[in-house]
């Protein structure tokens, strides 16, 4: 063997090499994505939560969606949607024009829709708060990288199965922080393969639909989509009564007991050609739904085969609750909500052993140090503040706030990076998170559903306050036994 | 009941796991049949769905595990000095190139090498006859995989030229495939 050869790094060695320089180059904006996505999980729980007085039901009737499409359409919407209520958001909801608004229990209208911050959670997580498109393209980017961070991960640990449970909580940190990195890494591969893959797909797929407009279509993206989720051609004519909304889901009931609408749209409301959508989840499915189509007078015109039709059709409907983890009720949205926060701390945990080495080989990188820990504590410190910010001022700009926080903070402590904390940051931001839960509890007279999620928050304050406390106690305790 | 039976099957695959980690083949064995049964049985009742549902049983039931592996390991007070594994980059400006170099390989033209790649595979399926809703959503589907795939294949080379090869012939397969 040469002294080349010899030298050569193995494919263990570029693997880390590699996984690490991915990590470098997306490590922030992934965690910002991460992050939001752990919390956009149960999005619907906290448009709840942040406007706790709208009206819920369990259930609306035909005939009072039919009277608030009707009352709806005398605005003379092109489209009139109304989302119906389920056991995560008992609450209907409808658009057919530019503010959203709740329906009481017999269709009448009630409050505007106003929940800027959980709109901005789930922009953060969908764009990155970027213009739509930009936006769509840099976070599936970043989705296909995170799939190239767990192949390169697996790779680069040819020890996989031998230290499967191999996991030294109370070693010193470095190490404690590469077991946490490696087990987690490991134990949740599916499901951050799932999430990056379909993620990637919902992201890049904007940019595959317009190549092929182009291709096949003159550049019309509808028509790339159509075979997959139905034409959405607006349907024309003079004017007509409102369509028949309640007769269309009393055929639902009789003809599909099995299927539970819930989503209504009218295209083309007030139109002699106006059609009739209505969404209905199909039990055990991946997929978001099936369309079912009616006319004007509510009859049965058809449905487009998300469940049932081509496999590509059923593959491109069930992305979305893969991603998002809406397919099995709360058991499964608090599955993802763990696998969530044990990618965090994947994401977390791999900039910081990287700063680590550095450091340990006398190359410290302190304004990167102080970066990541910005990162790590104060980007979710800096939501928190951010709700209390559209509490206080509800015409805020939630994402103006955020980000100018957020770069006001990376530049200070960039200036100043002794400042910069890990153990005050977490401090901080478990102290925040602890008077959020109390504080929403006590002041905004929450439904028992949100006063759950109000225990759970304080709760999550208290651990991150605790957790390393009651680690460093038990080590004392041992090293006294 | 099914569901319920699966997922505990799933519970009890990856405890068998744990229990014969290190020590016990046959229990190991026994957890791997058991979690692959349990998953089959879920996913031939239920299709894709049942499968998710029992992989997410089986990375819960994980996590339990973690857990009190965490909380029973023991305190280590000794420094470990672990082996240095990562080189980590001197920011030199020779290495800016290099690293420019890296990033436009494995991210814009990773990108467009297996956008062809996508298009490519939707033109041959629409050749062979697939109806559209499935030549679309391969398109759809293969580019953010190959570019991944790419990307993890890019990253583990020993240097920036020899990132190239992968994604010419990435872009290289597409346009065979688009002919």
């Amino acid at each position: 063997m040469t002294r080349t050869d010899r030298d050569a790094p193995t494919l263990v060695q570029r693997a880390l090499k590699g996984h690490a320089a991915i990590g470098l180059l997306v490590g922030a904006l992934m965690y910002l994505v991460v992050l939001s996505g752990t919390l956009v999980v149960i999005g619907p729980r906290w448009d709840r939560w942040e406007q706790p007085r709208a009206p819920e039901m369990h259930h609306i009737a035909p005939a009072a969606v039919q009277h608030a499409v009707a009352v709806a359409g005398g605005a003379h919407p092109a489209t009139i949607m109304v989302t119906l209520p389920d056991d995560e958001l008992p609450r209907t909801i409808v658009t057919a024009g530019k503010r959203p608004y709740f329906l009481d229990a017999s269709g009448n209208r009630a409050q505007v829709v106003a929940h800027p911050w959980a709109d901005f959670l789930l922009a953060l997580h969908i764009y990155l708060n970027l213009p739509a498109t930009l936006g769509l393209v840099v976070v599936g980017a970043l989705g296909s990288m995170l799939s190239a961070l767990i192949v390169t991960g697996v790779i680069a640990h040819p020890r996989l199965f031998r230290d499967a449970f191999r996991l030294r909580a109370r070693a010193n940190r470095q190490l404690a922080q590469a077991d946490w990195h490696n087990r987690l890494g490991i134990w949740t591969l599916p499901f951050g393969l799932a999430v990056a893959l379909t993620g990637a797909f919902l992201g890049l797929a904007v940019v595959g639909a317009t190549l092929i407009a182009k291709g096949h279509h003159g550049g019309d993206v509808a028509q790339v989509y159509a075979p997959i989720f139905g034409d959405q051609v607006a349907p024309g004519g003079g004017p007509a009564k409102i369509a028949d909304v309640a007769a269309a889901l009393t055929m639902m009931q009789a003809r599909f007991p099995d299927v539970t609408p819930s989503y209504v749209s009218i295209a083309g409301a007030g139109r002699q050609e106006q059609r009739i959508e209505i969404i209905a989840d199909v039990p055990h499915r991946l997929i978001y739904g099936e369309s079912y189509r009616f006319d004007a007078a509510g009859h049965y015109l058809g449905k487009v085969g998300l469940s049932d039709g081509a496999v590509g059709q059923q593959v491109a409907a069930s992305m979305y609750r893969l991603h998002f983890g809406s397919f099995g009720g709360l058991a499964v949205e608090l599955a993802y909500v763990l696998f969530g926060l044990c990618l965090l701390v994947v994401t977390g945990t791999g900039m910081s052993l990287w700063l680590h080495k550095r450091r340990r080989r006398g190359e410290p990188s302190v304004r990167l140090e102080a970066f990541w820990t910005i990162i790590v504590w104060g980007a979710p410190l800096l939501i928190v503040i951010d709700y209390w910010i559209v509490v206080a001022w509800p015409t805020a700009s939630a994402t103006w706030w955020f980000w100018s926080l957020l770069a006001a903070l990376v530049i200070v402590l960039m200036i100043w990076p002794h400042f910069a904390k890990p153990s005050a940051g977490r401090r901080v931001l478990g102290a925040s998170i602890l008077v959020t839960g109390v504080a929403h509890a006590a002041l905004m007279r929450p439904s028992p559903a949100s006063f759950a999620l109000d225990l759970v928050i304080a709760l999550t304050g208290i651990i991150i306050l605790v957790a390393p406390g009651l680690l460093a106690a038990r080590r004392t305790i041992t090293r006294a036994a | 009941m099914i569901l319920t039976l699966g997922l505990a099957g799933m519970a009890l695959a990856v405890l068998c796991l744990r229990l014969g980690w290190r020590r016990r083949r046959g229990v190991v064995a026994l957890g791997w049949a058991l979690g692959i049964a349990a998953a089959a049985r879920l996913t031939a009742r239920w299709g894709m769905w049942g499968l998710c549902t029992a992989i997410l049983g089986g990375i819960a039931a994980a996590a339990v595990v973690l857990a009190y592996e965490a909380l029973v390991s023991p305190a280590v007070f000794r420094p470990v000095r672990a082996r240095i594994t990562v080189t980590t980059p001197r920011w030199r400006v020779e290495g800016l190139a290099r690293r420019l170099a890296t990033f436009l390989l494995v991210v814009p033209i990773g990108f467009a090498a297996t956008e062809m790649l996508a298009l490519g595979a939707e033109t041959a399926a629409s050749r062979a006859g697939w109806v559209e809703a499935n030549s679309t959503v391969l398109a759809l589907v293969t580019q953010p995989l190959a570019w991944a795939a790419l990307a993890s294949m890019q990253m583990i080379t020993r240097h920036p030229r020899s990132m190239i090869a992968p994604a010419a012939l990435c872009a290289l397969a597409g346009a065979i495939l688009w002919l």
